[in-house]
């Protein structure tokens, strides 16, 4: 019984590492795909809490950076990003996919997953050492508040690109008052935004 | 010890089908991982959420590694994470390619007009929530002045700034007044 386990973790094992080899080969093997790998494994080693860092790293790297997406299309998926199940950072699979297709959506969001994931790997077992470290959480600690800085930098970015006329001012004013005021979830006021602006442009 | 890569994935699978928004799928994973499956301990979740909430890492996608591979070695980790990521991971690649083929239509980018006002809302909301949970004390609300002024006027680089702002931190935390710890008579 116990044989037959040990023997089954084996085989998994080689099967991890023969598809981790694989993936590594392909997600290298154009320019493209590569410049996008390491772009997204440059930023999933700096994301922390909610994941909202990632958006003025995606900002700088993929739209200023690389021109791979426009100003409207980072903003549409940020929306998305907002709407769909889980953490932010699946902002990757959007830019990964208007840069190279589902290959692309694939090898990006596993490389903004694999920095944290590996850092994870790696302390699991020593997260008391970790935990003790009071420098280590303090430097953490500036890094998570300077994130607030640059989301109002990117705001008044966007503030003065989008909104433009009267329309688009009433829908981010009557957004903002559901999203603080009444705590409405993101999801219903961006269903909300889709059926006023239809009848607003 | 041990529920199994299916079981794993089943697990998680629902959990990333349900979870909108990072904390919610952090109370997802207690509700059922903890209270009704009883797969791990308390006291393992807390020491997880600890470390996935230091160190760098989307705090609910670093939790659910850190719970995969408790129960199942690497395997179990990969197979936590593919799972919990793959219903956003599905609907976003079909938004995408809705929204590839279908900008250009013309209802399709009236809405798109809105939703470009939306984001600021979002983003905005972003902030004021993370400005709840992480200004507890003047220094982080200095941090957060520091970068947005050095991003906005001096367009600082980013990877820069980061290093900076933890450095703030970390000359906050030393400057800071310390009780004294016993003195050592021998």
């Amino acid at each position: 019984m116990s044989t037959g386990k040990q023997k089954l973790r084996k085989k998994l094992k080689i099967i991890t590492a023969v598809i981790s080899l694989v993936l590594i080969i392909l997600g290298f093997s154009t320019p493209l795909l590569a410049k996008l790998n390491f772009t997204f494994l440059k930023i999933g080693a700096i994301v922390f809490g909610n994941g909202y860092t990632v958006i003025p790293f995606i900002q700088k790297e993929v739209v200023e950076g690389c021109n791979w997406l426009t100003p409207a299309q980072f903003a549409a998926a940020i929306v998305f990003a907002q709407v769909t199940p889980g953490p932010v950072i699946i902002l990757a699979t959007f830019v990964g996919f208007l840069v190279a297709g589902i290959p692309g959506a694939f090898f990006a969001t596993i490389s903004m997953l694999l920095p944290s994931a590996f850092l994870i790997i790696i302390l699991a077992k020593q997260h008391q050492r970790v935990k003790n470290l009071k420098p280590l959480q303090a430097f953490f600690g500036g890094v998570v508040a300077s994130v607030i800085g640059m989301l109002a930098a990117i705001a008044l970015n966007f503030s003065k690109t989008n909104l433009v006329d009267i329309k688009t001012g009433s829908i981010f004013g009557g957004s903002l008052i559901a999203l603080t005021c009444f705590d409405v979830e993101p999801i219903y006021v961006v269903l909300l935004s889709c059926i006023i602006s239809l009848f607003l442009f | 010890m041990g529920i199994g890569l299916k079981n794993i994935f089943k697990s998680f699978f629902k959990i990333g089908f349900g979870a909108f928004g990072g904390m919610i799928a952090i109370a997802h994973i207690e509700e059922t991982l903890v209270k009704k499956k009883k797969i791990i301990s308390r006291n393992q979740f807390n020491e997880g959420l600890a470390l996935a909430q230091i160190m760098p890492g989307s705090t609910s996608t670093s939790l659910v590694v850190y719970i995969g591979y408790n129960l199942g070695g690497l395997a179990g980790a990969i197979i936590a994470i593919s799972a919990f990521i793959l219903p956003a991971f599905t609907l976003m690649i079909f938004l995408a390619i809705g929204y590839l083929h279908f900008q250009e239509v013309s209802f399709i980018s009236s809405i798109l007009k809105g939703l470009n006002a939306v984001v600021v809302a979002l983003i905005i909301d972003a902030l004021i929530n993370l400005s709840k949970s992480t200004i507890k004390r003047k220094r982080e609300a200095v941090i957060a002045l520091f970068t947005f002024f050095a991003l906005y006027f001096l367009k600082t680089d980013l990877f820069l700034l980061i290093f900076l702002a933890g450095m703030l931190g970390l000359i906050f935390y030393v400057l800071e007044e310390k009780p004294c710890p016993p003195a050592n008579k021998s």
